[in-house]
C-alpha cells in the first residue's frame, strides 16, 4: 500500500462521505492503512473495484443521491458501506450478512473483532459523543468535575 | 551601578518574565519529539508490545519538570510584585527559536531523532563556570539563572528585601494547586528574609533539575522519582544522555562519565515521519488539514490563557488545565499521523502558534 495509491484515495473519499469526517481526520486516527488492509482482505477484487468506483461519482452535484443509490441501498455495496461505517466509528469489523456472503463470496477475515488496540482508541464514536475510550486516552485528574466537551454530534 | 528602586524592580521583572518564556519555549520542542514517538502496538500489528515506553517516560519527566520550573518562576515573579504574562504575542516563542535571545542554541521543532536529543542535551548543558554568568555573560540556561540570582542578591542588598518582595501572597501557586513529578512547588511567602531565601531556593531547584550544575559531581539530583522503585532522579542533561547511550545512570555516576546503570531500550525507527519545523505553508490550501492544525493551536492558546489566569491570582485555573494538556497531545498526535499533501511520505506537525482571538 502506498499513500498515493488511487484505490486507497478512493477508499478514503468514500469513508469520509460515509462517516462525516474529512479524509485528513480519518488519516489522523492512524488507522487508515489498517482498515484499508482489512477491506482488501475481506472483499474480492471485483467487489472492491465496483465499490470504489462510487468515489468518482461523489464529485457530482448530488453526492447524497450517490450515497443512497450506489452505496446504502445497493444490494452488494450496502452491507459493505455499513460495515465500513461501523469500522471507523467502533474500530470493529462487523461481519457481512449470510445472504451477502452467499452471493459475493466469504472471506476468513470476515469475522467480528476489534482490529487493534489503536482501532479501539481511535474509534470516531468517542469524538462524536464528546467522550473518551474507557481505559485509554485519559482526560486527566479532575476532568470528571467539568462539563464534557460537546463532541462532533453535539456541535 | 547606580539604579533607583523602580528601575531595579523593573529589571528583575523583565529578567523573570524572560525566564518564564524560556521555560515555556522548551516545552514545544520536547513535546513535539515526545508525541512523535510511536507507542504501544502502533507500528507492529502482530506484536503489540510496549515499544519506546522508556524514552517516552524520560522525556515526559523532563517536560513535567519544565512545567514545574515555569510555576516556580511565576511564583518568584509574583513574589516581587510582577505580572506574569503568558499570552503576549511579542514575548511568546516562535520556532525555530534562538534561546536566550540568541546567546543559547537554536531549537527547532523536530521528531524524535538522535540529533534532536543532542540539541536537547545542549539546551540543558551546565556552564563551565558560574563566574561569567554572575556578570551577565551567560550562554546557557544555568548561566542565565545564575545571573538572575546575582542581580536579585545585589538589588536586595541595595534596597533591602522588604522593598523588593512586595507581591501579594495569595498569588503564590502552592502544592495544593499543582501536582507534578520530581520536585515540589516553593511558595515565596513569609517575612522578606524568608521570601528572599525561598526565591533563591526556587532558582536553585530549577538549576539543579536542569543541568545538575551544583550537585557536587553526581548525576543524581536528590529528588526521588515517584514510583515503586523510588530511585533517585537525575538532572535533565543526564536524562537526555541516557537516551543517547541507551542506558540509565546510576545516581552515583560521576557527571563526566557515561551512564553505567540498567539498559534503556530505544527504537529510533518507531517514530512518526513528521517534517521538521512544521509550518502553515506546508499545508496551505488543504482546508481539512488546516482545520486540524487550527484545532491544535486553539488548544495551545487555551492552555496559555489558563496559565496566565492561574499565575495572576486565579490559582484554581491550574488544575483545570490538566485535561487541556491531554487534548494537546491528542491533537498533536492526529497531525503527526496525517501525511503531507505533497506525497513525500512525511507527515504534518503542530506549529504551536498562539491565536490571540480564537475565543477558546
Amino acid at each position: 500500500m502506498t499513500q498515493s495509491d488511487p484505490a486507497f484515495d478512493a477508499f478514503l473519499t468514500i469513508s469520509s462521505v460515509l462517516t462525516g469526517y474529512s479524509p485528513a481526520e480519518l488519516q489522523g486516527t492512524g488507522c487508515a492503512p489498517e482498515y484499508w488492509h482489512q477491506f482488501q482482505q475481506v472483499l474480492s477484487e471485483e467487489v472492491r473495484e465496483s465499490f470504489l468506483a462510487g468515489a468518482a461519482k461523489l464529485g457530482c452535484n448530488d453526492p447524497d443521491a450517490v450515497v443512497r443509490d450506489h452505496f446504502l441501498s445497493d444490494k452488494c455495496h450496502g452491507p459493505i458501506a455499513r460495515a465500513l461505517i461501523q469500522l471507523w466509528y467502533l474500530g470493529q469489523w462487523a461481519p457481512l450478512p449470510q445472504d451477502w456472503t452467499d452471493a459475493y463470496g466469504a472471506s476468513r477475515f470476515d469475522t467480528a473483532r476489534i482490529l487493534s488496540s489503536r482501532a479501539y482508541k481511535e474509534g470516531l464514536v468517542w469524538d462524536a459523543i464528546g467522550a473518551h475510550p474507557m481505559g485509554a486516552k485519559q482526560q486527566g485528574f479532575g476532568a470528571w468535575a467539568m462539563k464534557p466537551p460537546a463532541g462532533r454530534a453535539g456541535s | 551601578m547606580t539604579q533607583d528602586l523602580s528601575a531595579a524592580r523593573h529589571e528583575l521583572c523583565t529578567l523573570l518574565q524572560q525566564a518564564l518564556m524560556l521555560e515555556l519555549s522548551t516545552i514545544p520542542p520536547y513535546a513535539t519529539a515526545l508525541y512523535s514517538i510511536l507507542q504501544e502496538g502502533q507500528y507492529n500489528r502482530s506484536d503489540p508490545e510496549l515499544v519506546n515506553a522508556e524514552p517516552i517516560e524520560v522525556i515526559r519527566q523532563v517536560m513535567v519538570e519544565e512545567m514545574l520550573h515555569m510555576v516556580l518562576v511565576a511564583n518568584v515573579l509574583n513574589g516581587i510584585g510582577g505580572t506574569p504574562q503568558m499570552t503576549n504575542p511579542d514575548l511568546l516563542p516562535t520556532y525555530p527559536h534562538a534561546l536566550l535571545g540568541g546567546r543559547g542554541p537554536t531549537v527547532h521543532l523536530r521528531r524524535f531523532t538522535p540529533d534532536q536529543i543532542k540539541t536537547f542535551r545542549q539546551i540543558e548543558t551546565a556552564p563551565e563556570s558560574p563566574y561569567p554568568g554572575e556578570h551577565g555573560d551567560y550562554h546557557t540556561i544555568g548561566g542565565f539563572y545564575i545571573f538572575i540570582k546575582t542581580r536579585l542578591k545585589d538589588i536586595c542588598d541595595t534596597f533591602g528585601a522588604e522593598a523588593i518582595f512586595i507581591g501579594a501572597e495569595d498569588r503564590q501557586i502552592s502544592n495544593d494547586d499543582y501536582y507534578g513529578a520530581g520536585g515540589h512547588v516553593i511558595e515565596i511567602i513569609g517575612s522578606p528574609e524568608k521570601r528572599y531565601a525561598a526565591a533563591i531556593e526556587a532558582i536553585d531547584e530549577i538549576i539543579e533539575e536542569g543541568e545538575g550544575a551544583c550537585l557536587g559531581h553526581r548525576a543524581g539530583d536528590n529528588d526521588p522519582i515517584p514510583g515503586p522503585a523510588d530511585h533517585e532522579d537525575v538532572a535533565h542533561y543526564f536524562k537526555f544522555n541516557e537516551i543517547l547511550h541507551s542506558r540509565y545512570y546510576h545516581p552515583n555516576d560521576p557527571v563526566d562519565g557515561p551512564p553505567t546503570g540498567k539498559d534503556l531500550i530505544v527504537d529510533w525507527r518507531a517514530v512518526s515521519p513528521m517534517r521538521d519545523d512544521p509550518a502553515q505553508d506546508h499545508i496551505a490550501g488543504q482546508k481539512d488539514i488546516e482545520a486540524m492544525s487550527h484545532a491544535f493551536n486553539v488548544t495551545w492558546s487555551k492552555l496559555l490563557r489558563g496559565l496566565e489566569r492561574a499565575f495572576n491570582g486565579e490559582r484554581a485555573a491550574l488544575r483545570q488545565l490538566v485535561p487541556v494538556m491531554y487534548d494537546l497531545k491528542s491533537d498533536a498526535t492526529k497531525l503527526m499521523r496525517t501525511p503531507l499533501p505533497d506525497g513525500s511520505g512525511e507527515t504534518v506537525g503542530p506549529t504551536w502558534t498562539y491565536l490571540p482571538d480564537c475565543g477558546a
